[in-house]
């Protein structure tokens, strides 16, 4: 058969397809309009890829995506350490961060457990923060990991491995819509959620 | 309770129909392949959320569309709504969308929109349903069940979702060598050590709750479709030994104790389960049991003695529904009237309440009842059409 695509677009349009929510008529739109873009935009494009593969971290500490370690949150003196907000994603953070309410520090599970999926306890960041807590220095948890199955039974899942010791944990409130994700929620939801969470 | 309007586009072989559909009754009648059932799946879609034939949307979908919808007037004693399902089949390649039900015209979840309407279906694939697996008769009960308890539709699905995360935990642990980080003794493969039983105790504690409370449903509901069977058994058949009940695992009378029961019951199968690897406990395993002189009946009953049973059973479940949600079930007969002994068919006829709405369909007009036919809305079905 002929090569009627010329082979480094069809290869642009193959890697594109594979991103989340990109069919194959996305990936070409998205392909032809790279095609007629300016050399510097296109740069600026494939330089901005590079730079979160090169440029980026795991904060040792809270695990959240970053540029230095321990990340700016961490790092930070206005910043209640005590307080340590659990959530799924590094854009959960963001989420929280929207209400300007919040004023802890995070811990970033990377996930929520789901067998199904082929995700145990021990794929996440769970026992980093066991460590982290038994460290001392926290008096409050907050779980804030999805209000869906796996978001509970991640948040069960972390109340029981850290027992009953020192540590207040609690619950988001069920402002969320059940099923949600936190990272779709608006910030007067996340707020109310935040105000009313509950002990675990 | 009435479906008084019924518009299908892009449904099966049907592009565009709108009907308005008669409050008594209304006889489907065309040649085979026509499309008759084609519109009593559409209303059980309406009523129940699902096709008693198509396992995928895209069946339902007319071959060549994307987009299929199906939407009723459905007037009730004390109101009067529309109920729109849209279902997608999506072309090759790109991603399935969700189905959308709307109230109204408003958007809402599946819950909310179905469960509006009640029906009892006779389709002809049903005279299996004693000799099939258990599984039949549990899904069978369940859409039962969740025509007058609508939350016992999202329950079993959560139930479904449950099941399955704790199979694969249950999997995964039985081939598990590694030990779990945050736990200091090791147990063997197959073994309940502490970090097992801490996995796994989100899933049973989700487990106990769903399965207390749906057994406790079908329980209840077996229990009152018990007179209501035998009544209609016998007018049948003269069959006044047949009897019902609901094979559970466990006892109970409230939702707590049975709780108490199945936690219980996990504790003792937990080591099987993780040998097996997989769920052994609850609602899952259990049967709507239908015997005859106290033994099970596919072990001897012919097809008619079967095909009698599940029309009593079906009876059974519409005298179930109006007494619990107040108002009459529609009908919906599948070619069901030729299939019977003219005995049975008189039977039938004489069981199907005066002031309910029926829906039903035949090749011929004559094979409908006189006493039917007199009173009958005739539509005539022609590929696709309905004239
Ligand atoms: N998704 C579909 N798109 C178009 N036609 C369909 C689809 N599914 C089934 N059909 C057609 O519908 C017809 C069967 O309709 P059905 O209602 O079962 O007939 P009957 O009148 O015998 O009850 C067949 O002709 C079949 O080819
Ligand atoms: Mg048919
Ligand atoms: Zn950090």
């Amino acid at each position: 058969m002929t090569q009627v695509l010329a082979r480094p677009l069809a290869r642009l349009i193959d890697e594109l397809s594979k991103l989340p929510g990109v069919g194959p008529k996305t990936a070409q739109r998205l392909a032809y309009y790279i095609l007629r873009a300016s050399m510097s935009d296109a740069d600026a494009l494939a330089s901005a890829v590079r730079a979160v593969k090169t440029d980026l971290r795991y904060c040792s500490t809270c695990f959240n995506i970053a540029e230095t370690d321990p990340c700016a949150v961490c790092a930070a003196d206005d910043r209640d350490h005590a307080m340590v907000c659990v959530v799924e994603e590094p854009l959960d953070v963001l989420a929280i961060e929207r209400t300007g309410q919040y004023k802890g520090v995070y811990h970033v599970l990377h996930g929520a457990i789901s067998p199904l999926n082929g995700v145990r306890p021990d794929d996440l960041k769970i026992a980093p923060l066991v460590t982290r807590i038994k460290g001392g220095g926290i008096t409050e948890l907050i779980l804030a990991t999805n209000p869906n199955l796996e978001g509970e039974a991640t948040a069960m899942y972390i109340a029981q491995a850290l027992g009953t010791g020192g540590v207040r944990v609690t619950r988001l409130a069920r402002g969320l819509p059940m099923g949600g994700d936190l990272e779709y929620a608006d910030e007067v939801t996340v707020s109310r959620a935040l105000e009313g969470r509950r002990a675990l | 309770m009435r479906v008084t309007r019924l518009l299908i586009e892009d449904f099966r072989n049907y592009a565009r129909a709108e009907r308005t559909i008669a409050s008594a009754v209304t006889a489907l009648v065309g040649r085979n392949g026509a499309g008759k059932t084609n519109v009593l799946e559409a209303i059980h879609l309406i009523a129940r959320g699902d096709s008693p034939r198509a396992r995928d949307d895209t069946e339902l979908v007319r071959w060549g569309a994307n987009t299929a919808r199906v939407s009723a007037r459905v007037e009730r004693i004390d109101d009067a709504r529309t109920v729109d399902v849209v279902l997608f089949s999506p072309p090759a390649g790109e991603r399935r969308r969700p189905r959308r039900y709307l109230l109204d015209g408003a958007g809402k979840r599946a819950d909310e929109a179905i469960g509006e309407l009640a029906v009892v279906s006779f389709f002809p694939e049903d005279v299996q349903l004693l000799a099939e697996a258990p599984s039949a008769r549990r899904r069978y009960l369940d859409s039962m069940v969740a025509q007058v308890y609508r939350r016992h539709r999202s329950e079993t699905r959560e139930y479904q979702r449950i099941l399955e995360q704790r199979n694969s935990l249950l999997r995964a642990l039985r081939s598990d060598v590694r030990p779990s980080a945050l736990e200091s003794g090791s147990a063997g493969a197959g073994e309940a050590g502490p970090g097992r039983t801490m996995e796994l105790s989100f899933w049973d504690a989700e487990l106990v709750r769903l399965a207390a409370s749906i057994s406790l449903r079908r329980l209840e509901a077996v229990r009152e479709l018990v007179a209501p069977f035998r009544e209609a058994a016998t007018r049948f058949s003269g069959a006044d030994s047949l009897s019902l009940a609901y094979a559970a695992q466990v006892e109970g009378d409230t939702i707590a104790e049975r709780a108490t029961a199945y936690q219980a019951l996990i504790g003792q199968k937990r080591d099987r389960e993780l040998w097996q690897g997989t769920t052994l406990v609850g609602p899952h395993r259990e049967d709507l049991a239908v015997s005859a002189h106290g033994r099970a009946l596919p072990t001897f009953a012919s097809r008619g003695e079967q095909r009698s049973a599940v029309l009593s059973l079906k009876l059974a479940e519409a005298a179930w529904i109006r007494d619990r949600v107040g108002e009459l079930p529609v009908f919906l007969l599948d070619d069901v009237l030729s299939e019977l002994d003219p005995g049975r068919r008189d039977a039938l006829v004489d069981a199907l309440p005066e002031d309910a709405q029926t829906v039903l369909t035949a090749a011929f007009e004559a094979g409908i009842p006189e006493r039917l036919i007199e009173r009958a809305d005739v539509l005539w079905v022609k590929d696709g059409a309905i004239a």
